[in-house]
């Protein structure tokens, strides 16, 4: 998306056009100013909407997060993973400032998030991943609260989320369950279509036909330009909705992919025996990553080209194969593990 | 800011009309013994110079004497009770940042497009206004009992009291806000602010018990709310002003600066 919008401003360029009439008719689309500032700033960014550069979080000794590098792009679905304690929720509260980055910068629109909170805040809508609200209030209340500080040119779509979420605004929080409170919380968040999402674990004790409106809501957003930069340990939520995941753990990302090629690394869980003589040893072949013999044959890891290991497997006299794919879920657990 | 500021004073609506009912309540009871106490002040100043030397100047008995309400309500109400309320109204309404941080609901105002300081800011006036208004409720309730009671006042001595006392308060509330931007937990703001007050007050009572700790009192607040001289006298001194406004610009400037700067 930020591709086209790249090029389409150059074309414009390249046609004669100013950039404060691109900038205008741009406007006039929908796009939101300071993102438009950015991109039509030579110097700045190459319409990324978060950047997070080289960010440290320290708390005394322990690093919650150890110097991470993540684009978000916009109208993407970022999935961020990883598990308890690896420094996602540190990331997202850095993000909307609430804590401070111990070095490094995130940016927003090509702003700094610290420096210019107060302003990026009109544009991101914040889910935390524990919901805690005020619990004399009802729900009514916290959204007329929330509302005053709203934009005037916000578009508020509180009634659609609160009829597409079944939620009951009148009743006082401290009488709500953990799942209609995260509805409040979802409905806050996204109750001004703003540009960008940040939601720590949006589906968290949510029936599943809710997490399926939730899906539905997300990629609504992000066909309109919505950025949402999401974390989930559901893993089967991250594949369905997710374009991109980061994978952080230990406080360091170990893998950052667009979820088809993330695919493509997935490996092969194989069972053959063969009717001739076959050792370990005569399994060495390239993508086998690990072999173990029983009596009904060889279990084998490999990850590559199958046709590959087929040519070598068919120098043997095969008596039963049986091949497995592992999911996308096996190899979020992969990275989980290792 | 003014969202934040309305909602703070929302949220402490109840416990200021509570706290304003119980302390006009007192006045009452103290007003409506008031004249009893009056026609026998002559026996009962007798009585309290008759007190140990020591005991008079640690609790600043030394001009006790109740033949005004003035003088009366300074060592009566104003003395202690009133100032006891301030304290815990200041302290309550300046926990609320820790309390909001504890409560985690502090999210629900960071992810708004509203600076820290503002928010700070706005719980901090919320809770100036509320002392101011229960100190005009607590001064206009005593003149005007006395005056249902036909008893002779002077207007000008509560209002110096009132004054007095909610700058007081002022000084009292910056601390616990002060408190409330270095803490999460609304328990360690009560236990630290609460324990400052306690400590001042007891420098205080050893100021007067030996003259070599006479100095002491300097570091009480104690020292310079003293209502035997702005309620009974009727007189406000610059020195007790200037010190509760510097200690509350003090301690809000580093609160400000903390709750600015910290991770929540």
């Amino acid at each position: 998306m930020s591709q086209e919008l790249q090029n389409y401003i150059n074309e414009m360029r390249e046609a004669g056009y100013r950039d404060s009439e691109i900038k205008k008719s741009l406007l006039q689309s929908g796009w939101p100013d300071d993102y438009l500032d950015a991109l039509l700033d030579p110097t700045h960014t190459d319409g990324g909407v978060i950047f997070i550069k080289n960010f440290y979080k320290y708390y005394g000794d322990l690093k919650a997060v150890d110097g991470i590098s993540i684009k978000v792009e916009k109208g993407e679905i970022f999935g961020f993973l990883g598990p308890n304690g690896a420094g996602k929720t540190t990331t997202m509260r850095t993000i909307m400032d609430l804590l401070r980055p111990t070095s490094g910068s995130i940016k927003v629109f090509g702003k700094d998030s610290k420096v210019n909170s107060v302003e990026l805040k009109r544009y991101i809508g914040y889910l935390p991943g524990e919901v805690n609200l005020y619990g004399k209030w009802t729900g009514q209340q916290h959204i007329n609260f929330v509302k005053k500080f709203a934009d005037t040119r916000a578009v508020d779509i509180t009634s659609e989320l609160v009829a597409r979420l079944v939620f009951d605004p009148t009743r006082k929080v401290k009488e709500l369950s953990s799942g209609n409170k995260q509805k409040l919380g979802i409905i806050l968040a996204l109750m001004f279509r703003p540009q960008i999402l940040v939601l720590d674990e949006p589906t968290n004790a949510l029936d599943p036909l809710l997490q399926n409106v939730i899906y539905k809501i997300l990629q609504e957003f992000a066909d309109n330009g919505t950025t949402v930069f999401m974390s989930s340990h559901n893993l089967t939520e991250v594949e369905r909705i997710c374009t991109k995941v980061a994978i952080i753990k230990g406080g360091r990302i170990v893998e950052i992919s667009d979820i088809k090629s993330l695919k493509q690394k997935r490996f092969y869980d194989i069972k053959v025996s063969f009717a001739s003589q076959v050792t370990e040893e005569d399994l060495q072949i390239e993508g086998i990553e690990t072999v173990n013999s029983s009596n009904d044959g060889f279990f084998i890891k490999f990850k590559g080209d199958i046709n590959k290991l087929f040519e070598e497997l068919s120098r043997y006299s095969i008596e039963d194969i049986k091949v497995n794919r592992a999911s996308l879920e096996d190899i979020f657990l992969e990275f989980y593990q290792y | 800011m003014f969202t934040i500021f309305l909602k703070t004073i929302n949220e402490r609506r109840v416990s200021l009309v509570a706290y304003a009912v119980f302390a006009v309540l007192l006045l009452m009871m103290f007003m409506s013994l008031y004249p009893s106490i009056q026609e026998n002040s002559q026996q009962l100043n007798e009585l309290f110079q008759s007190y140990p030397q020591g005991l008079k100047d640690a609790f600043g008995l030394e001009e006790i004497n109740f033949d005004t309400v003035e003088k009366f309500l300074s060592i009566q109400y104003f003395g202690f009770m009133w100032p006891m309320l301030v304290i815990v109204i200041a302290i309550s309404v300046g926990a609320s940042l820790a309390w909001e941080k504890e409560e985690g609901t502090i999210s629900v105002l960071l992810s708004r497009p509203i600076s820290r300081l503002k928010i700070f800011f706005a719980q901090y006036l919320a809770g100036v206004s509320i002392l101011a208004v229960f100190s005009l409720i607590s001064v206009f309730a005593a003149v005007s009992i006395a005056s249902v009671n036909g008893i002779d006042y002077i207007f000008k001595n509560f209002l110096s009291i009132g004054f007095l006392g909610f700058l007081f308060g002022v000084a009292v509330l910056s601390v616990a806000t002060f408190f409330s931007s270095i803490f999460s937990e609304k328990s360690r703001v009560l236990v630290f602010s609460g324990g400052m007050m306690l400590t001042m007050y007891t420098l205080n009572v050893m100021a007067g018990l030996k003259e070599a700790l006479e100095s002491l009192k300097y570091f009480s607040f104690f020292h310079y709310y003293d209502p035997s001289v702005a309620l009974a006298k009727g007189e406000l001194e610059f020195s007790a002003i200037m010190v509760f406004i510097f200690m509350a610009l003090v301690f809000l400037t580093f609160g400000a600066y903390i709750f600015n700067k910290k991770d929540i």
